[in-house]
């Protein structure tokens, strides 16, 4: 979902995508053994999961891996998940914790895709779709230098970033998923903006500022 | 120095993660100052670029994979690991080798993997126990235990519990 | 002049025995602290804090009888972790409370969490190889 707001102050994601009564039936339904109801957690987290490992990663291919074996930890430590309320947080940990697991603790080296012709396909996947061919070319441009702005950040960096300009999620809920301090939290994500600033502009050069955005 | 202040509160601004009174503070504050509303419109154009990117479409048609590995103990990934596309093993094959390995385990001792199994089972639910009865956990009835704060040691002789460091003589 | 001797002997053993009770009662207090601060980082997620912190525990010499302490800190942490979900943080902690110990009790008790937090994130196989090598450790085979 993206953030069609272009004010000043941008929407921010809920604290849950669906009613909060309904999370906790499911989530209470998923503690029981329920599969069923945990198949309706997995449809509607699925996508935000997917594509914070997707930015952390890099890979389209390692995302879906990850993405599985999260929705499998979380079903088998539910239990574990003492507010319902937290379960998009909670589940958030698991993802990034995945992450750190497979790539021992660092996050891995994002791969710079700025060759014509690339051939990740998650690239020319997202530019794609009802844009014409302009369109296109510029939207698939500006994914390569975004993704590639984000690979280049710090590790503690880029997480922060990823949770809060991309999966819009509040300064709280960032702080518990990452385990640091409010106050940590909203420095090290003015810190990434302003880092992902600096660099879109030394790439774009001249252009900075200059694009036709909607 | 004022400025930097306003500044680094910028991102939280357009974030919308600022008090009332903060965000009233700060507008009025950059209205007035060029270099930080220069600053500000900066940050801002970097926002709506990011926002201008897309996320990757999720398939719930991978939810039977998911499904699978939640009914099993398997470790993960295994079939989704064999990318021989076509890869089919004729039956007659499947069957001579179920025939093989049954003739095997008939003739070898018993799996050592069932009873490692069976002795990592008994030793989980060993551990529990002795994390209970040593009054570092509490047991709950939604299965999730309580953990009691830092006390490892419930001795009998009244010492103070604490960590485990506590008064150890 | 053997009576003296005795003396002598008896009043060098008593020294030694109280200053290694006033190096124990240092070490003891300088971890009892440590514990309580990686406890709270973990109650209130401060994840950076809790492996530096445990880490100035491992750095301390503990006695032969005293290590089993050391091995509680391990599990303790990495039960809390697990609960937390953060399985590779318990690794860290039981990896590095692995590297400082001497006996091999110790040792398999680590093995056998480092097991257990495998078995939660759903690596089965890996928890059975970790509590192998502890059962061999237990039972004195290489």
């Amino acid at each position: 979902m993206r953030d069609k707001d272009r004010g000043e102050t941008r929407a921010k994601n809920p604290g849950s995508i669906i009613d909060p009564e309904r999370l906790d039936a499911l989530v209470d339904a998923g503690k029981n053994g329920d599969v069923t109801a945990f198949s309706q957690l997995y449809a509607l987290y699925g996508k935000k999961i997917l594509n914070y490992i997707f930015r952390l990663t890099g890979s389209r291919e390692e995302a879906e891996d990850l993405m599985q074996d999260t929705f499998v930890l979380a079903f088998r430590n539910l239990h574990s998940l003492k507010e319902n309320a937290k379960f998009q947080s909670w589940l958030f940990r698991i993802a990034q914790n995945n992450v750190f697991q497979k790539y021992r603790g660092k996050l891995p080296q994002i791969e710079s895709i700025d060759a014509e012709g690339s051939e990740n396909s998650a690239v020319t996947e997202l530019a794609s779709g009802s844009k014409g061919p302009e369109e296109a070319v510029l939207s698939a441009e500006l994914e390569r230098v975004v993704q590639r702005v984000i690979g280049e950040l710090p590790e503690k960096y880029r997480q922060v970033f990823v949770l809060s300009a991309i999966q819009k999620l509040s300064y709280q809920e960032i702080s518990e998923i990452v385990g640091r301090s409010l106050a940590s939290v909203k420095s090290d994500i003015h810190r990434a903006r302003v880092e992902v600033r600096d660099k879109i502009k030394e790439y774009l050069g001249d252009n900075y500022g200059m694009s036709n955005l909607h | 120095m004022e400025c930097r202040i306003y500044t680094e509160s910028l991102t939280a601004l357009m974030d919308g993660e600022l008090t009332p009174k903060e965000e009233t503070a700060i507008r009025t504050h950059i209205s007035g100052c060029p270099s930080c509303r220069a600053e500000f419109e900066s940050l801002d154009y970097s926002y709506r670029l990011v926002d201008q990117i897309d996320q990757i479409e999720f398939q719930p048609a991978s939810w039977p994979q998911i499904q699978a590995r939640l009914t099993t103990s398997s470790s993960r990934g295994f079939f989704s690991k064999l990318k021989f596309p076509g890869l089919w093993i004729p039956i007659g094959a499947v069957g001579a080798l179920l025939l093989v390995a049954t003739s095997l385990m008939m003739q070898f001792p018993e799996d050592h993997t069932d009873q490692t199994r069976q002795a990592f089972q008994s030793y989980m639910q060993e551990r529990q126990q002795e994390m209970i009865s040593r009054g570092l956990i509490q047991p709950t009835d939604r299965g999730n235990p309580i953990f009691v704060h830092y006390n490892p040691f419930a001795d009998a002789t009244a010492r103070p519990k604490g960590n485990p460091f506590r008064s150890e003589r | 002049m053997s009576r003296l001797a005795s003396l002598f002997t008896i009043l060098v053993v008593s020294t030694a025995w109280l200053v290694g009770q006033t190096d124990w009662e240092k070490t003891r207090s300088i971890a009892e602290a440590q514990h309580e601060i990686v406890m709270l980082a973990i109650k209130n997620k401060q994840y950076d804090k809790v492996l530096p912190n445990s880490k100035k525990i491992f750095a301390l010499t503990f006695p032969a009888n005293r290590e089993h302490l050391l091995v509680d800190h391990a599990k303790l942490s990495s039960s809390l972790l697990v609960e937390q979900a953060n399985y590779p943080l318990a690794h860290q902690i039981v990896d590095e409370a692995i590297k400082v110990v001497h006996n091999n009790k110790s040792k398999a008790a680590l093995l056998k969490e480092k097991a257990v937090i495998c078995s939660r994130e759903g690596h089965d196989g890996d928890a059975m190889k970790f509590f192998e090598q502890a059962v061999k450790l237990e039972e004195g085979k290489p």
